[in-house]
């Protein structure tokens, strides 16, 4: 065979056996590739989770070092929850999106993360006991507590008081959740002040989170050092909560939530599976059509479609930043691509038997059926991938990851398909040309037969 | 030879045929914009211990309404296309409260005492609920889309966008590709013509769907017709492409045969292509997820309608703009000046 032939072989061999073990890196054995050892990245649709769009709701508040700080305060609150692959970007100049795949309780999340995060708390004096979780009803007080703890209610510690490298989440002696704080500055003395007065008395002090009570103790004992600790908190994942929205600091601007999504756990594995069967039932009608259709170049295209479905698979992983974001539509895209895939194969096929039926011998006509076929492949394939920049540009405005990834599989479908089909194809059956030898056109797709049978009674008829 | 060619205003009238109801109902409001465009909130509910029934969807609408003070209610099964489990599973959609959390636990709320856990939805003493509700294992909240109204008609805005964008590069690049041929815009034209056809048929099914399914079409459709249309120009290249090659291999020749010729040779690949197409779809659509069923069938309808157009609609259309059958290009053509014609002699068969 030819020298150059020879080297595309070894090329695809090694490209082949390079996807391959790029594929399972992460699924079958520990080992890393690039820095890709983990499987392919799923979209919220596949593993669940949350999306959120937050949105400035005073947009000419919205400068640009308030948007860069909201980002700064968002992030790290998201990275505090411990979620893989979490994703924070802005989106335009006013709004921030939030992606946390796989979170398993998204609700608690979603109104964490764009709350703005000030805590104020209150000497209430013996005004009526309020409970956890109601809106906290004097909000436009503006006193600071005197000396006396009066009038009542007053603030005892305004939001930009307090201490927040002293937040955290913590256990009483019982096991209960609780949450560290601390303030800072003047604030120090008239927390002093209000608990001295008040120790052991009916008087409450209200601790106020966003507008919201989070709880309304009468003080036990005097804290003059400035520390205390918030409890009768319900739960862990209560404390957790008012913890990272305090613990990074308040976000500079108040936000609203423009969009968001949220999907339970549960969707996910079944969809995975369910498209994995389609896949695999779908590539298996194609590889059987083109052996029946095509007969000998359909094998050599069954061998290039799944060269290609392994390639593909391959680019997923390996796209900067980290792979592409498989969602359910992604892989309805690749499943169409692999349709499609098969489209530039027909294409020289189809040439092909003409060439042959025009009596050409192999060799020419498989050079003749790819010149012949190019242009067609390469000008219907770029419809295909304008279409896919386009749909890219109207997903990545708003941020809509579905659309992205869709379009993003779809087009290397595309691009990669071109390339089994002009180089893999045709090196392949480049192989099977070897000289003079006598071939049966019938090998080369149904309805040659009569070829075949012409050529046979010709040659007959020469001897 | 088949002469496919002859009956092209059949091929036009059947596409009419095709395309006629589904526009009427377009036109009579049928296409349903989901929350993507107009705003909104979507709630997927599952009773997993309860089968599918009125009374369900009723109590939804009822939580919307009566509990949570919204004046918009509706509900529609969740899997209208089949594909889901034997239980209730229903989507309600309701205006947009994505910022409102105390909204939410009023609908579960009211939800949560028809079916046996009241206890874990009493109110605070000033009567708002503490959120986020704990979970309840009759009443499953498995999915939550809110969409704001301003990004909602932004989505809108850029889909119209995104679709006549990409009409008009394809435009463009096929005239580019084609500029060796006489009258390439003609080709892009015909083509994007083609296309539009594709995308009236699945406008018009989804306008029909929605009418009667309340099925809305949402970023994903758009999706989906955006595929549609690529592969639609895609086919539709392929026998423009045969056309170009045939025209300068057999010079002298009409048109119209050129062009049949072209049609017969690309048949049997146009129609093993889309059949692969269509092979991988179905199976999609068969073994796939239920939440893409919608996405899927669009695409199958849009392709089916893409190969149609490609062979019956956009080469005949060629075909009768070449020929000018249609008289149009008389108008544009400047009137010859009245020549006078000199008094020849009579009689039949006088050629100049």
């Amino acid at each position: 065979m030819r020298r150059r032939t020879l080297y595309f072989l070894i090329g695809i061999v090694i490209l082949f056996l390079g996807s391959l073990i790029v594929d399972l890196a992460g699924t079958a054995g520990d080992f890393k590739v690039f820095g890709h050892g983990a499987p392919v990245r799923q979209g919220l649709d596949l593993q669940g989770g949350l999306r959120v769009l937050l949105t400035a709701v005073n947009s000419k508040a919205a400068t640009d070092d308030a948007m860069n700080a909201a980002l700064d305060v968002i992030t790290k609150r998201v990275n505090a929850y411990g979620v893989s692959e979490p994703l924070v970007q802005r989106v335009g100049s006013t709004s921030i999106d939030v992606e946390v795949p796989g979170v398993k309780d998204p609700s608690q999340l979603r109104d964490t993360l764009g709350s703005t995060g000030t805590m104020t708390i209150y000497g209430m004096g013996t005004l009526p006991v309020l409970a956890a979780g109601v809106t906290f009803p004097y909000s436009n007080v503006t006193k600071l507590c005197d000396a006396s703890g009066q009038p009542t209610p007053c603030i005892v510690a305004k939001g930009n008081e307090l201490d927040l490298s002293q937040i955290a989440t913590s256990f009483d002696s019982v096991g209960s959740p609780q949450v560290n704080f601390g303030v800072k500055g003047a604030a120090v003395n008239r927390l002093g002040n209000y608990t001295t007065i008040n120790a052991g008395n009916k008087a409450t002090m209200a601790i106020v989170l966003d507008g919201k009570v989070v709880t309304d103790p009468s003080t036990e004992s005097a804290i003059t050092t400035g520390s205390g600790v918030i409890n009768g908190i319900g739960s862990v994942d209560e404390a957790n909560s008012i913890t990272i929205q305090l613990k990074y600091g308040a976000l500079p601007i108040a936000f609203r939530i423009d969009a968001s999504d949220q999907v339970s756990a549960t969707l996910g594995p079944a969809s995975v599976h369910s498209s994995i069967i389609a896949g695999i039932v779908g590539m298996g009608i194609v590889i059987i059509f083109m052996l029946l259709y095509y007969r000998l170049p359909g094998l050599i295209a069954d061998l290039a479609l799944l060269i290609y479905a392994t390639m593909v698979f391959a680019v997923f992983k390996l796209l900067p930043p980290s792979g592409v974001t498989l969602t359910l539509a992604g892989i309805a895209g690749f499943i169409l691509s692999i349709g499609m895939a098969v489209d530039a194969n027909i294409l020289i096929f189809e040439r092909l038997k003409e060439e042959l039926r025009a009596g050409k011998t192999l060799g020419a006509a498989i050079e003749a059926g790819f010149n012949r076929a190019w242009t067609s492949i390469r000008d219907s394939n770029i419809s295909t991938m304008i279409t896919c920049a386009v749909l890219y540009w109207f997903g990545q405005n708003f941020a809509a990851s579905v659309i992205v990834g869709f379009a993003t599989t779809l087009f290397i479908g595309v691009a990669i398909s071109m390339f089994t089909a002009i180089v893999i194809t045709r090196t392949f059956l480049r192989l099977i040309v070897r000289g003079n030898v006598s071939y049966n056109p019938s090998w080369f797709g149904a309805g040659l037969d009569n070829v075949a049978r012409d050529r046979k009674s010709a040659r007959a008829a020469n001897q | 030879m088949i002469n496919l060619i002859k009956y092209r205003y059949w091929y036009f009238l059947l596409s009419l045929v095709i395309i006629v109801p589904g526009t009427l109902f377009l036109i009579g409001g049928g296409l349903k914009g989901g929350i993507d465009f107009v705003g909104g909130s979507e709630l997927t509910f599952q009773f997993p211990h309860h089968a599918p029934s009125s009374t369900i969807q009723t109590q939804l609408i009822n939580a919307a309404k009566n509990n949570a003070k919204l004046n918009e209610a509706e509900v529609i099964s969740a899997t209208p296309f089949g594909g889901g489990t034997a239980s209730a599973n229903y989507l309600l959609r309701i205006p947009n409260i994505g910022n409102d959390p105390q909204k939410l636990a009023q609908i579960e709320a009211a939800l949560y005492n028809e079916y046996g856990c009241g206890n874990l939805a009493k109110p605070l003493p000033d009567g708002t609920f503490k959120v986020p509700l704990p979970k309840c294992a009759n009443v499953v909240l498995t999915q939550e889309n809110d969409v704001g109204p301003t990004i909602g008609a932004q989505i809108k805005n850029r889909a119209v966008q995104a679709v006549v964008i990409a009409a008009l590069f394809i435009l463009l690049y096929i005239s580019y590709a084609f500029r060796k041929v006489a009258h390439p815009f003609r080709y892009g034209t015909c083509a994007i013509v083609a296309l539009l056809h594709d995308v009236l048929v699945v406008l018009g099914l989804f306008a029909i769907f929605g009418r009667l399914l309340g099925v809305t079409v949402d970023s994903l459709f758009v999706t989906a017709v955006l595929t549609v249309v690529g592969f639609s120009v895609h086919d539709t290249i392929v026998i423009f492409d045969r056309i170009r090659e045939n025209m300068s291999r057999r010079v002298g020749e009409p048109f119209e045969l050129v062009v049949n010729n072209a049609i017969l040779q690309s048949m049997a690949r146009s129609l093993n292509t889309s059949l692969t197409v269509l092979l991988t779809l179905t199976a999609l659509l068969i073994f796939g997820g239920a939440s893409i069923r919608i996405f899927v069938l669009t695409l199958l309808v849009g392709i089916t309608s893409g190969t149609y157009s490609s062979i019956f609609n956009a080469s005949p259309l060629l075909v009768v703009w070449e020929n000018d059958e249609l008289g149009i290009g008389k108008l544009f053509r400047r009137k010859k000046k009245d020549v006078v014609q000199p008094r020849g002699r009579a009689g039949a068969g006088q050629t100049r």
